[in-house]
């Protein structure tokens, strides 16, 4: 079975941003975290988390919701079901590449 | 690359042991056990205080697995979100609540079994409850990936055999176990917290 380029193509761009590829894969291992997680794990600075996070949630990848737990303010971030699957289905992606690239000269 | 994100997810299931508060938790827990089992051993056969001990078993078991969670969420609350942040995890879902309830009864089906068979089984329930007790803790160590788990779950292994060969009676020897393996953890949960909470100094309101 030879190599389908059309693939590559389809790529989410979206998810392939890596700043946006490390939020949703961290929202892929749980059930929600909040903004501050996020940026410790990101290390991206304030205004770059809540743009990367603002695109993720206009096309239905990410849930926000501000709460409290206590008295600490929280913005929780939660991937939504279609958000779950598209990244899935960029992993699926991403690992077709890789295997299909493996004997390619350097 | 595939591989970088598998460790970006173990990485943030590992968040939840971060601050050793659920060492602390599980430590106190077979501590109040070794407890109940050094009074079994301690107190004449038939005394009202070791029927009421005995009642209460489950009672004093499943009270403390509910206070428990509940100050590790209180405490997380207080200290660990306003520091590093929330994270909150996937619920298990109903086929994997019904595969740990098959393994608990098969374990348990396994040890009936043993005690009915082999005499000697008695004297080996330390070493059988290192295997449970090391095993759960293999598990959460290949989880989440923690040295430290892996440590204290090659410790539970030791520990059970070793005390099961030095012969103790029953309840003593249980005693021994969860008091000792209790003490271990409570100090290694008490340690990565000390470091945790030097490591990550309170934020201000501003910086939230």
């Amino acid at each position: 079975m030879g190599f389908n380029p059309q693939k590559v193509i389809d790529v989410d761009r979206l998810i392939h941003e890596p700043a946006r590829l490390l939020i949703v894969t961290i929202l892929s291992a749980v059930e929600s975290a909040d903004f501050l997680y996020l940026q410790r794990e990101t290390r991206l600075t304030k205004g770059n988390l809540s743009s990367h996070l603002s695109k993720l949630e206009a096309a239905g990848y990410v849930d926000i919701t501000k709460t409290y737990r206590g008295k600490i303010p929280l913005t929780v971030c939660k991937l939504t079901e279609s958000g779950q699957k598209s990244f899935i289905n960029y992993r699926e992606q991403l690992k077709y590449i890789v295997d299909n690239t493996k004997g390619a000269p350097r | 690359m595939n591989n970088d994100l598998d460790n970006v997810i173990q990485r943030t299931r590992k968040y939840w042991f971060v601050d050793g508060i659920v060492e602390i938790s599980v430590g106190s827990l077979f501590l109040i056990l070794a407890l109940y089992f050094y009074l079994q051993s301690r107190l004449p056969a038939g005394s009202l205080l070791l029927i009421g001990l005995q009642v209460g078993f489950v009672l004093l078991l499943f009270g403390g697995i509910f206070l428990s969670r509940y100050l590790v969420n209180k405490l997380k609350t207080r200290l660990t979100i306003p520091r590093t942040g929330y994270v909150s995890y996937k619920r298990a879902s109903r086929k994997q609540r019904l595969v740990s309830i098959g393994v608990v009864f098969l374990i348990a089906g396994f040890n009936a079994v043993l005690f009915l068979i082999t005499p000697i089984s008695v004297a080996w329930i330390p070493a059988i409850s290192g295997l449970i007790v090391g095993s759960l803790w293999l598990v959460s160590a290949i989880r989440v990936g923690l040295l430290r788990f892996y440590l204290q779950s090659i410790l539970a292994y030791m520990l059970g055999v070793i005390l099961s060969l030095l012969s103790f009676e029953i309840y003593l020897g249980l005693a021994l176990f969860y008091g000792i393996l209790g003490c271990v953890l409570v100090l290694s949960g008490g340690w990565t917290l000390a470091v945790y909470l030097r490591q990550h100094p309170a934020l201000d309101q501003n910086q939230l």
